[in-house]
């Protein structure tokens, strides 16, 4: 452990990570500040930055833009009260409501301290729990493995969005788009019309880069035409101001349980930021005993900053456990991680411990590097961030247009890369249009290949007896969590029309 | 504009056409003689596209139910389809420019389209200086710190 410590921190502590990291938490605070903007997207089109780069550079690079995306977020939500991010929806209440009071800098300090500690503890409880799964995983053979990712799958799809089915129509979508192109097992092409380009398939990167990014392009540059121009945030002069230790003591039971909740969130694949801070705000107004602050949660009290900024920080060391121990991730910000890992040739799951100890530890390192680099940038640089929430939306538009055509090209010089990009985009604009999550496409196109390898090789190893995926207590303990997730869905949307119907027939 | 009431008939019958186009191709363009039946090159596209028709059949019988999505979904705006099918040109256009003349001539080129006339930037100052600046950072940013490669193109 300590000789792959010692290489990790080798691989970590140089020049290239810490301006790799530096950018990244940059990219990542912007990203994450300007509404309208997500830190997905900032994460596909960072991605094709990392291939040129060595693992530890590019991996610290995609790191930092996830933490610093998380984190920034929370910067629109007090000053304007439009959160940068959903998962700082819940930070609107009480951190705008203490810019409008003149403790702007108060609410950002306070933001940014326990952002950083929910983040860090996060990660404790990550290392913990990722070695502890893993030894556990280890154990797990193709049918496992199958019903394992099926279930991260079917969790995936009824929880990212409102409808589960409309969720499993995305992931569907995902795992049909997988198949096209040359099939590993059998050496035989899939429904690639004859074209030898169409062999190497649907590439994951260029498809998060059309799904995240593309439609964002598209809706900008629609309502410019429309002229209906969003008008520029009206910020004056801000700094932040940290908060003092007995900040610290006061909420430190607080930040501890909303890290907790957090990660254990964020663990649950398809879950995720929003959920988790509004959880945490919740539980911190309704754990107050004190009435009168109680009664200042949502007129600017500092625990309605403190609850949710812990814990949707706490939730990207929760997202990491799937990710790392499994190989499963748990939204899309770990998904486009995951894909960064895989063009490094960082395979994640149980065997990354065994295999590449180093690359697990130099992940860690990364992780506590970037959490520092973000909290010095929000502290020291804040004024200088906030101008860029005046940059128009139309012109970051048309730099993200020649970012996302480029990044698509490099990442196999070939064009039609670029046009499955555009295809790809406009799929995801008509499907947020429809409110059809595209998330599950994504995770389809990442989980597909280990799903069908795992089923054909069960497949053989059982020559075709299909018992083989009941025949364990492992199994069958995912199969009935797969059966449980959907009837839970099920239920729930069976409520919400009897719900429907009963207050319609009410106003009749 | 998408009336609420007919969203999953929408949604069903365009789920359903789909799998269907995707199942006759599954059956023309993948070999389904190689290995059993359930362990064959057609056998998860198959599947798949069994699981997207049965999805559009369930959409339908919750749209003959008289289902309605939780949240109500927004009608075509004005000009959307115009705006959107003018982007795509502009992404396409873009793409075409980039095989044909090279990341140098057409960056700058579409830049200054898109700023000057589409979206009717005034400042010349900004049409002439935009389109450079961002065409020289991702120059400077592939080519000299990554050594990475950016479109030649056939003529430049």
């Amino acid at each position: 452990m300590i000789e792959s410590l010692i290489a990790a921190l080798q691989l970590t502590t140089t020049f290239e990570v810490f301006i790799a990291i530096v950018i990244g938490s940059f990219v990542g605070i912007i990203f994450g500040a300007i509404p309208g903007l997500t830190y997905s997207m900032a994460l596909a089109l960072m991605l094709p930055f990392t291939f040129s780069m060595q693992p530890a550079t590019g991996i610290s690079l995609l790191l930092a833009t996830y933490i610093g995306g998380m984190t920034g977020g929370s910067i629109s939500a007090i000053l304007i009260g439009i959160p940068g991010t959903p998962s700082a929806a819940a930070t609107v209440a009480d951190g705008y409501a203490m810019s409008k009071k003149g403790e702007a800098s108060l609410a950002l300090g306070s933001a940014v301290i326990v952002s950083t500690i929910g983040g860090l503890l996060s990660l404790i409880v990550m290392i913990l729990l990722v070695d502890f799964i893993s030894k556990f995983a280890i154990k797990f053979g193709p049918a496992e493995i199958f019903m394992l990712v099926l279930f991260g799958f079917s969790t995936i799809c009824g929880l990212a969005e409102r409808s589960l089915f409309r969720g499993l129509v995305a992931g569907v979508l995902g795992l049909m788009l997988m198949t096209i192109g040359l099939d590993e097992l059998e050496g035989t092409s899939r429904l690639t019309f004859g074209n030898v380009q169409m062999l190497q398939g649907v590439n994951l990167l260029v498809a998060m880069i059309g799904l995240f990014a593309v439609p964002h392009i598209l809706e900008v540059f629609h309502q410019k035409l429309n002229n209906e121009d969003k008008e520029n945030f009206n910020i004056g002069d801000v700094k932040t101001t940290l908060p003092g230790f007995s900040f610290i003591k006061k909420y430190f039971n607080l930040m501890l349980r909303c890290t907790g909740l957090g990660t254990s969130i964020g663990a649950i694949p398809g879950s995720g930021g929003p959920i988790a801070a509004f959880l945490a705000y919740a539980h911190a107004k309704n754990s107050e005993k004190n009435v009168e602050e109680r009664a200042k949660f949502g007129n600017g009290n500092v625990a309605g900053v403190v609850a949710p900024e812990t814990a949707n920080n706490a939730v990207t060391g929760g997202a990491m456990v799937p990710l790392l121990s499994l190989g499963i991730p748990g939204d899309p910000a770990t998904a486009i991680i995951l894909g960064g890992l895989l063009i490094h040739g960082i395979i994640p799951g149980p065997m990354l411990f065994i295999e590449n100890a180093p690359a697990v530890y130099s992940i860690y390192i990364a992780i506590v590097f970037s959490y520092v680099a973000v909290f010095f940038m929000q502290v020291n640089f804040i004024k200088y961030i906030v101008k860029i929430l005046k940059v128009k939306p139309h012109h970051l538009a048309c730099g993200i247009l020649v970012m996302v055509v480029v990044g698509s090209y490099v990442i196999r010089n070939s064009f039609l890369d670029v046009y499955t990009m555009i295809f790809m985009g406009l799929i995801g604009y008509f499907f947020n249009r429809i409110q059809i999550p595209v998330t599950p496409i994504v995770l389809g196109l990442v989980l597909g290949e280990t799903l069908e390898s795992n089923y054909r090789t069960a497949m053989s190893l059982s020559s075709g007896d299909i018992t083989i995926f009941f025949s364990s207590v492992t199994t069958l303990l995912f199969f009935s969590l797969i059966v449980l997730t959907i009837a839970l869905q099920v239920k729930t949307r069976v409520l919400d029309i009897k719900k429907q119907k009963t207050i319609l027939q009410e106003n009749e | 504009m998408i009336r609420e009431s007919k969203f999953y008939l929408y949604l069903g019958l365009g789920v359903l056409a789909f799998s269907l186009v995707w199942l006759i191709l599954v059956f023309f363009q993948i070999e389904g003689n190689i290995g059993s039946p359930g362990n064959s090159p057609r056998t998860v596209p198959f599947f798949l596209g069994c699981c997207m028709s049965i999805l559009g059949v369930i959409f339908l019988y919750q749209y003959y139910l008289g289902y309605r999505p939780k949240i109500s979904i927004k009608g075509v705006q004005n000009n959307e389809f115009r705006n959107v099918f003018f982007c795509i040109i502009v992404f396409l256009l873009y793409a075409f420019l980039l095989e044909w003349f090279g990341f140098l001539v057409s960056t700058p080129f579409i830049l200054f389209v898109l700023s000057r006339f589409i979206l009717k930037e005034k400042n010349w100052k900004f049409n002439l200086l935009f389109p450079v600046i961002i065409t020289g950072s991702i120059y400077f940013i592939f080519i000299v710190l990554l050594h990475s490669t950016l479109p030649r193109g056939i003529f430049f």
